[in-house]
């Protein structure tokens, strides 16, 4: 899976440990997103697309392949 | 602070004073010099206080005492305990094996190795149930 969330996180100049505060999770747990190597679970997916105003979907895709 | 917050702050060093001193106990009851019995019971005890000290600045403390700060540490804890009991049912099998064909008595083994399958197959079941 690929995601945006450090995008929208930079886009809005928060650090990883605001975003990790306003989530309710740890700063590593976000750095763990953004790399790729932590897929969260449906609610905080869900609550990371709600804090960003855009659907899970937007946020998160599955991997592009490269041919 | 309750005692219900109390108990639940300080629990994992409530159970490491309690399991340690059953450990002291016991060896003390085979006959072991009390230096040794006192050796087990710091041990096991110490361990649950430093883990309890260390839980409010460190994440990887926090989960080692069963309080793991957020999903991805519940996660890696859940992993860690599916990795651990596979570790156990190897060890039981291989020391079965090993004591059985030795000659010596594998019950000990078999009986742990019994009782990791079971436990399993009874968990199968039941997250199987609850969905």
């Amino acid at each position: 899976m690929q995601n945006d969330v450090r995008k929208l996180r930079e886009d809005r100049a928060l650090s990883q440990g605001d975003l990790a505060q306003l989530l309710g999770v740890s700063r590593q747990t976000v750095n763990a997103i953004e790399t790729g190597k932590y897929l969260p679970s449906l609610p905080l997916a869900l609550s990371i697309g709600r804090f960003f105003g855009k659907p899970v979907e937007a946020i998160f895709r599955e991997r592009e392949e490269v041919p | 602070m309750n005692l219900s917050s109390f108990v639940g702050r300080w629990s994992f060093v409530l159970f490491g004073v309690g399991l340690g001193l059953v450990f002291a106990v016991a060896d003390l009851a085979q006959g072991v010099p009390p230096i040794h019995a006192l050796i087990a019971f710091a041990v096991v005890a110490g361990y649950g206080l430093a883990l309890t000290l260390l839980r409010s600045r460190s994440e990887t403390a926090s989960a080692l005492a069963g309080r793991p700060v957020d999903e991805r540490w519940q996660d890696a804890s859940l992993r860690a305990v599916a990795a651990s009991g596979m570790v156990g049912a190897i060890v039981a099998l291989g020391g079965f094996v090993i004591a059985e064909a030795t000659g010596h008595d594998g019950m000990e083994f078999a009986i742990v190795a019994g009782a990791v399958g079971l436990a399993y197959v009874i968990s199968v079941v039941w997250f199987r149930v609850r969905g």
